[in-house]
């Protein structure tokens, strides 16, 4: 690519706190919520198919009860945290959601015929459904159903592709990249999750109402913890994901790295609770579950989510799309043509608050870590850079930066001058001492064949594990 | 430039802005229904409307949720089309604009529950409801002022160092005013003739307005009606001329090029259509015509979204060549899915249509209200 027509965006600070962490909090959130509409109406269908059968005549109260629940819950929230996923993404990468959009308009445009009709059937039953016969009640619910959960799967091959691009990667077809390795994996993970989700929120809600006697509730908890059976198959789900996703990716989350390590394990372990207390306590021993606890395991249920959600986002390291665009939204290709003519040589954005530099050199500093570091880390904050290089010697960071993808493999090459290798160590430098007034300049022209030497040697490929076996002797 | 929209495009971009621009319309009704719909009842409220039931309160209150949630729905499609024809301005704009655009989930949020309590039984009297309608007229305007600000953001691409640098968080324009307001008042003829349609079809159904509230009411109804869509009409030609005279090279240029005037046409002979049709219910106010006033009032809403996009074509063409926009969608178009997408736009709009039939046929008995 033309380096003069790399699309240079403004990039927003936002202090001590992490790019990633925005994202990833209103993501989760909305994943909860969307995963409970799902599963809500396959749990609607069933309990429908039991009152108009006769085998629980109590399921009738239920229902109305939950569906105006998960319409204030599912319809309004999940629904403007979907559109605001958009406008998040937009924030922390536009490169990433211009990819996403530009390769897959046409899924997500199918995606958002499936949600219309779900807000349709859904409304239809919310607004009419007392009105109608069984059999159109339970028609209803099952359009509903079978919308929400296309949307699930037609988002799910998306978000699947990001980590995992399959055959994308060399033919660059929708389909290829769509159908890809983790995508069935993840689809049946996700789909019994929903399951589960929506039942727990569903003793919740059966607590809560007052019409129902004690042993109406009984009966209803015990006919909603079925849900939550398809949660014995989640480690299986949960294993053939890990087994087809990349070597380094499953790396971090199986030890490489603490953080996602610790995360898939309070993932796996709040599963393991809602599951044991499920299967065991609901369903083998019939046992009753009172308001507070089901809550409580809506709490852990959301706390698993978190934990997937974060791994399946950390995992990715060090792209937003595997092999495609690493995440800080510079390509693999162009990594080589940076180190010639820079990365930020044709930024139009100037600092905002360039007079809080002493020198040029820190002020160019500055922009590279804007350009190449911010999206993952504060300067002081969240994964900040001062914590990180602390108790780096200078030399130390400019051998660690230029080797970033070999030092972390879940870093990305660095993608600069020479000149701006040393211009990152010295404003990294200025701000691990405090930021003090006067400050000299390092003589880059004197470090220039040192730098570029590094530079060499580190090369433009990422540190992924398959190519760093393939490169070695 | 020198042909009417959108020929003279390239295909690839024809075709996205066909889409674009047909996306929008359908948001446009739904969110002009939402936004003046809340807004009158929150001036209906301060003026004591709401004290007692009334058939303009119960339609809004009735159906403002499901709208509102129909105008977030179909604005998805629009906001797809916008990210492949626009890319860089758009993207930029909404990051220059991003404590706006973190800020507007909430409030979007608190719009849409308030909504619901304006609907709910347990917030029966004046004040709760006032209180409730103004809140979300509020919330809702906040949105459109947004919008309209990220809109003209997008087409001022020589400010976007400079916004950026100064760390602003308010676009102004002299353009901003009018056009927020041509919108804005613009709403209001479509929420009365979608309120109209509303009373249309409760005479003809089981929920018969008149039997609730009393032929009077009705007729006062829909005389009110005409006349908020005459003011609203009123109001938003004065502020387009007020655009038209403050307005850029861009807007001088869609208004007297080929690209966007015969759409300007379309919109203001529908708007005098309408003026027409709505003063004959002034006189009259028992609906009727409702099949030319529908068809008047979606050729002002097609015609002036059209314009806006001319606006915005000649803006961006006047910043720079377009080319790298084209080569841009040729590219998009060249990637699969659109079979896959017709076939299952088809399926689900025959599941649309089987969910109206089910509710249509599968009532256990007539509800009488």
């Amino acid at each position: 690519m033309d380096p003069t027509q790399f699309p240079y965006y403004p990039i927003n600070d936002f202090g001590p706190v992490m790019k990633g962490l925005a994202i990833g909090g209103l993501g989760i959130f909305h994943v909860f919520l969307a995963q409970f509409a799902i599963g809500g109406g396959l749990l609607l269908c069933l309990f429908q198919w039991l009152a108009m059968t006769g085998r629980e005549p109590a399921a009738r109260l239920f229902i109305d009860g939950y569906f105006k629940f998960l319409v204030l819950l599912s319809f309004v929230t999940g629904a403007l945290t979907g559109v605001g996923m958009w406008f998040t993404a937009i924030q922390v990468s536009p490169e990433t959601i211009g990819l996403m959009v530009g390769e897959f308009h046409w899924i997500w445009a199918i995606e958002w015929t499936f949600f219309a009709v779900e807000v349709i059937a859904g409304y239809a039953f919310y607004r009419y459904g007392h009105d109608l016969r069984d059999a159109a009640r339970l028609q209803l619910l099952a359009i509903y159903s079978l919308a929400a959960w296309f949307s699930l799967f037609w988002i799910n091959g998306i978000l699947a592709w990001q980590l995992t691009p399959g055959d994308w990667a060399v033919d660059g077809g929708v389909w290829s990249g769509f159908f890809n390795p983790s995508f069935w994996p993840s689809l049946l993970f996700r789909t019994a999750a929903s399951m589960a989700i929506a039942g727990l929120v569903a003793c919740v809600v059966i607590n809560a109402m007052g019409s129902l006697d004690y042993a109406m509730r009984r009966r209803l908890i015990h006919r909603a913890a079925w849900l939550m059976a398809p949660m014995v198959a989640m480690p299986v789900f949960g294993a053939w994901f890990l087994a087809v996703i990349p070597d380094d990716s499953r790396s971090w989350a199986t030890g490489g790295s603490i953080a996602m390590t610790m995360f898939l394990t309070a993932a796996v372990g709040a599963s393991v609770l809602i599951g044991g207390y499920a299967l065991v306590g609901l369903l083998r021993q019939r046992l009753y579950i009172n308001g507070a606890t089901a809550t409580l395991l809506v709490v852990l249920a959301f706390v698993a989510s978190a934990g997937g959600e974060f791994v399946r986002e950390g995992v990715r390291k060090p792209y937003t799309v595997r092999g495609a665009l690493y995440s800080n939204s510079i390509t693999p290709e162009l990594v080589a043509t940076f180190r010639e003519v820079g990365s930020v040589t044709h930024d139009p954005y100037p600092l905002r608050d360039a007079d809080a530099y002493p020198t040029d050199q820190l002020r160019l500093g500055r922009l590279v870590y804007r350009r190449q570091c911010s999206v993952c880390h504060s300067v002081s904050g969240a994964n900040g850079l001062t914590h990180l290089t602390g108790s780096w010697t200078t030399d130390q960071m400019r051998f660690n930066i230029s080797h970033l993808q070999h030092t972390k493999p879940f870093m990305p090459p660095f993608a600069g001058t020479p000149a701006e290798l040393e211009a990152l160590v010295q404003w990294i430098a200025w701000e691990n001492a405090a930021r003090p007034a006067d400050w000299t300049d390092s003589d880059t022209s004197a470090l220039d064949a040192r730098l570029r030497e590094l530079l060499a040697d580190a090369g433009t490929r990422p540190g992924d594990f398959e190519r760093h076996r393939a490169e070695q002797p | 430039m020198d042909t009417p929209f959108p020929f003279g495009f390239p295909a690839p971009t024809a075709f996205y802005l066909v889409l674009f621009v047909v996306t929008l319309i359908v948001h446009v009704v739904l969110m002009n229904y939402v936004l003046a719909g809340t807004a009158v009842l929150a001036v209906s409220g301060l003026r004591g409307g709401l004290a007692r039931p009334n058939p303009l309160a119960g339609i809004l209150g009735d159906w403002l949720p499901f709208a509102l949630s129909g105008a977030i729905t179909a604005a998805i499609a629009p906001l797809l089309f916008v990210q492949i024809l626009y890319r860089q301005p758009f993207y930029t704009a909404n990051l220059l604009l991003f404590n706006r655009w973190m800020a507007m989930l909430p409030v979007l949020i608190v719009g849409f529950y308030l909504l619901y309590v304006l609907k709910a039984p347990r917030f029966e009297g004046r004040w709760p409801r006032t209180a409730a309608a103004l809140g979300a007229a509020v919330c809702f305007l906040f949105a459109a002022w947004s919008w309209t600000e990220n809109s003209l953001l997008t087409l001022a691409g020589d400010q976007w160092a400079g916004f950026y640098q100064a760390e602003r968080i308010v676009h102004w324009e002299p353009a901003l005013l009018p056009r927020l307001g041509m919108w804005i008042f613009g709403a209001l003829p479509t929420m009365a003739l979608v309120c109209l349609l509303q009373i249309a079809n409760s005479n003809r159904g089981n929920r018969n307005l008149e039997t609730r509230y009393g032929p009077d009411a009705v007729t006062g109804t829909v005389r009110l009606l005409a006349w908020l869509a005459l003011a609203g009409l009123a109001a938003a030609v004065a502020c387009g001329l007020i655009y038209a005279a403050v307005g850029d090279l861009a807007v001088r240029s869609a208004l007297t090029g080929p690209l966007g005037r015969w759409y300007l046409l379309l919109g203001l002979v529908g708007a005098a259509a309408q003026f027409a049709l709505w003063w004959g219910l002034v006189r009259d106010p028992t609906p009727r015509r409702l099949a030319p006033l529908t068809l008047a009032t979606l050729a002002t809403i097609a015609g002036m979204t059209v314009f806006r996009e001319a606006v915005r074509l000649h803006a961006l063409d006047l910043q720079a060549s377009l080319q790298p926009y084209f080569d841009q969608h040729a590219v998009a178009a060249g990637r699969g899915g659109f079979v896959a997408f017709l076939v299952f736009a088809a399926l689900n709009v025959g599941l649309a249509s089987l969910c109206v039939w089910i509710v249509r046929t599968g009532r256990r008995q007539q509800v009488s209200n």
